[in-house]
């Protein structure tokens, strides 16, 4: 496991390396002056000033060796749309929102989406199942920002805040002010966990292990415990780890709607803005989430289902 | 194995418990008193004078620092400096500056505005509005590293004046020195803080009526009363509460809900909603103008030869129905029969108000033939009808709406076929356009200070943001003519000529609307300033009569 393991992350740094080249080079292939994005043009003097600031006036090649070195002693650089601050102040201070709402969202979605999906399959066809169907169409067929904003309006003024996010202990104080923000950003994956784990759900209970469990004379929670429940776990964390890897490193939609200061705009606007220190540290930072998170569903495949050898290991 | 699963389970439960525990504090608790909730839709970019040009940015900064002067109620008024004199040739302006301090009690001196100057010009600060600041004497040579800092006409003779040489008269430099890029700024400070000066307001000074107490980024600034402020007496609130809130939509539920207490630049169908609250005197509204106009800008050096002839364009120009356009495409604005907009001044008087629009006394003109002597004029081949080529801004359904209108305008009234080619992005489009790779295209101009310079320049020849590529002699003579005379009547005299040429003989450029700015306001909030241009608001007077 070990060494198996170590390969991956080997596998890791080369794939990292490829990402940032790639992004690297795209990137300046991007039209339109880094220096010049506003609608006015700047004096002459005063964009070359800029280019020299930020490197533009020395070829892509030399500025990928500079980026390159700078990046193995972890400098993402100056954004160039704030003045004094750096992509790694950026990041450092933004995260920890992404991550707690990223965080909350997956746990209660994670959670009430796998129990909504064993009940559906265990009362397949009546009305609870329907309840369960239609939430998972409504889930997947309403998109965020509308329920966002349905939130905002029916909940939200009187009873919860509608904008806002804790500032002093950002991991744990101001829980109500993350409430809104948190079923709007779970209620998308409480549909797709539900309707997973209903198929998957049924097609353990058709197994004949199943069978074998009920004629041991196990109770029905037995059963479910012990062989349904993990059986049916595999096609979750298939869609679970990248889904992870995306909410936890920002949401633009939901962030914008509630005024959280999460990293969610920065991957978006770095780009319109062509701030390009900040495209590359999003870029990178995104796909290292990503990327982990593959590694630790390969994994976790092993941990859940033993069929499933990870690193060729003899039994 | 089964352990190991058990023990994930476990763990997960006691975060989200840990997590649930957290429950029921309030971080967000305004202060009492004299508090106003206000919003930007974005970050500041910095509080650093030196290396900011947006408007977020400059409205903090000039409610956080007192310069030479501050714009009152439509007019320069002596702030840092209690008076200030011309000389006769127009060059030296000598300002002469009161006794006030910054926040921590250090008295604000000439010296530190030398400073300021000498910043804003060095090329190791890349001050993005230095451009404006070319008047200075010495200043642009030092940007382009040509000539030395202490040549830059800019010298405190003691602590309380500052004496600045300009290169040529600028009749309204007082209009400038209410910029930021002039207050004055701390060597101590700034040296301290290095290359993150700006960014963290715990690290600055501030010499205006309110200091930055925190900003948290993404989420509020929040603005408290300057105790130091020379002014402070007049200063009635207490703290302002800044939040970023990037969505219209979201600015609306809380200005419902009385969470916020002002909202600029809203949509029609939010204006409906408004109106039952107008008129029942919970809301105040005041109607304003951005300092800015939108226009179609013809390539004047058109590679197709068609928009090089005066007449083409004229025709294309007239065929445009503004107040259509205005009251039934973008829903928003006032037509523009001219390229001056509402709100800049000439001197005392009011620019638009003192000129008539060129475009008005222009009605009468069939555009259909102009266009027909123009195509003959160019010799163009009449056999198949003439095409030209639309450059949308982007593939936004507002732009494109405006597009389309456009394009069956011009293909009705011309009988031209237009073809309409979108940018992929912003950053493109506005290369494209520096570029002059385009034929016809709609962008806009916003004025950067509070004279009719800042939209005469723009079209002057080789003017770098000149996006008509617009060249014409006796304008360019004029527009030169007027940025240096100190006779308010010769200049209006000029620019008037000027812009007649710009918009109507010539027709380089056709005006569309003028940008309206709508405020909206809690009834409870008084003394509010809202200029055309610069900050978004000015909070020195405004206060909160009670809830």
């Amino acid at each position: 496991m070990g060494r198996y393991i170590l390969k991956r992350l080997g596998y890791l740094l080369v794939t990292m390396w490829i990402i940032i080249t790639a992004t690297f080079f795209l990137m300046n292939t991007l039209p339109g002056d880094p220096v010049q994005t506003g609608t006015k043009l700047l004096p002459e003097a005063v964009a070359q000033n800029l280019r020299v600031k930020w490197g533009f006036d020395k070829p892509v090649t030399h500025r990928y060796v500079i980026y390159l070195n700078n990046l193995l002693h972890g400098d993402f650089g100056e954004s160039m749309k704030t003045p004094g601050l750096t992509a790694n102040a950026i990041i450092r201070d933004k995260f920890p929102a992404s991550a707690r709402l990223g965080l909350q969202a997956i746990t209660f979605g994670l959670l009430v989406g796998l129990i909504l999906g064993i009940i559906a399959a265990f009362k397949r066809n009546t009305w609870i199942d329907y309840t369960v169907i239609f939430i998972a169409i409504a889930g997947i067929s309403i998109p965020s920002f509308v329920l966002a904003a349905l939130l905002q309006k029916v909940i939200g003024g009187s009873l919860l805040p509608i904008i806002g996010w804790p500032s002093t202990n950002v991991w744990l104080s101001g829980f109500e002010y993350t409430i809104l923000p948190t079923l709007a950003a779970s209620f998308g994956s409480i549909a797709t966990y539900s309707r997973f784990m209903r198929t998957s759900v049924l097609e353990v209970l058709n197994n004949d292990y199943i069978l074998t469990a009920k004629a041991k004379g196990l109770s029905k929670r037995e059963i479910v415990q012990k062989h349904v429940l993990r059986n049916s776990l595999i096609p979750i964390i298939t869609i679970f780890a990248p889904q992870m890897a995306g909410i936890v490193t920002g949401s633009f939609v939901i962030e914008r709607i509630f005024c959280i200061p999460g990293l969610g705009m920065y991957y978006v606007e770095s780009i319109n803005g062509r701030d390009f220190p900040m495209i590359m540290a999003t870029t990178i930072f995104f796909s290292f989430f990503f990327i982990i998170s593959i590694v630790l569903m390969d994994i976790l495949y092993g941990i859940i289902d033993p069929r499933v050898r990870v690193s060729g290991e003899k039994r | 194995m089964k352990k190991r699963l058990l023990a994930t389970i476990i763990t997960l439960s006691i975060v989200l418990s840990v997590v649930l525990a957290g429950c029921g504090q309030n971080s967000a608790s305004s202060g009492s008193g004299n508090t106003i909730n206000l919003a930007f839709t974005g970050d500041p970019e910095s509080f650093d004078s030196s290396k900011v040009a947006e408007s977020a940015a400059n409205t903090v900064i000039q409610e956080t620092q007192e310069g030479l002067v501050r714009l009152g109620d439509k007019k320069i008024e002596p702030a840092g400096a209690t008076k200030w004199e011309v000389s006769s040739d127009g060059l030296t302006w000598t300002f002469h500056l009161r006794d006030y301090t910054y926040s921590d009690g250090v008295k604000v001196k000439a010296q530190d505005f030398v400073y300021a100057v000498r910043r804003m010009f060095d090329p190791a600060t890349a001050c993005p509005s230095a451009g404006i600041f070319y008047c200075i004497k010495g200043g642009e040579d030092f940007l382009n590293g040509k000539g030395s800092v202490e040549d830059i006409g800019v010298k405190a003779t003691d602590d309380n004046t500052l004496e600045i040489t300009l290169k040529t008269p600028t009749p309204y430099f007082e209009q400038l020195a209410n910029f930021v890029s002039i207050l004055p700024l701390r060597q101590d400070v700034i040296e301290k803080a290095g290359v993150t000066y700006g960014t963290d307001p715990k690290a600055m000074v501030f010499s205006g009526p309110f200091v930055v107490d925190s900003w948290i980024r993404g989420s509020k600034i929040i603005l408290k009363k300057n105790e130091k402020y020379w002014d402070a007496a007049n200063v009635k609130l207490n703290e302002a509460v800044i939040s970023i809130v990037p969505e219209q939509a979201t600015q609306e539920q809380l200005f419902d809900s009385k969470g916020l207490d002002i909202i600029q630049d809203v949509k029609a169908e939010y204006v409906d909603k408004l109106k039952t609250k107008i008129d029942a005197g919970d809301i105040t509204s005041l109607v304003g103008y951005y300092p800015s106009c939108s226009y179609v800008a013809f390539n004047n050096k058109d590679k197709d030869k068609i928009f090089t002839n005066a007449k083409i364009r004229k025709a294309f120009s007239l065929a445009i129905d503004r107040e259509a356009y205005s009251q039934n495409v973008i829903k928003k604005d006032v037509p523009a029969y001219g390229f001056l907009p509402f709100g800049l001044n000439n001197g005392e008087k009011i620019y638009r108000e003192a000129v008539e629009e060129p475009l008005k006394s222009m009605s009468g003109e069939d555009p259909k033939k102009l266009f027909e002597e123009g195509v003959a004029e160019l010799g163009l081949n009449t056999s198949t009808p003439i095409t030209v080529t639309f450059l949308q801004r982007t593939a936004a359904s507002n732009n494109k709406t405006i597009s389309e209108y456009l394009q069956d305008q011009w293909q009705k009234k011309l009988g031209v076929i237009v073809k309409i080619d979108t940018a992929a992005d912003g950053a493109t489009f506005n290369k494209s356009i520096q570029k002059g790779e385009y034929q016809v295209a709609v962008t806009g101009w916003g004025g950067d200070y509070n004279d009719p310079m800042t939209f005469m320049e723009l079209f002057l020849t080789g003017s770098p943001n000149n996006s008509a590529f617009f060249d014409n002699e006796r304008y360019n003579e004029l527009v030169n003519a007027g940025a240096v005379d100190s006779n308010a009547d010769k200049r209006l005299d000029m620019f008037r000529e000027a812009e007649k040429i710009l918009v109507a003989d010539n027709a380089g450029i056709a005006p569309l609307t003028y940008n309206v700015k709508t405020t909206y306001m809690q009834s409870y909030v008084k003394g509010i300033l809202v200029q055309a241009g610069g900050p978004a608001w000015e909070l020195k007077n405004a206060y909160i009569e009670k809830k």
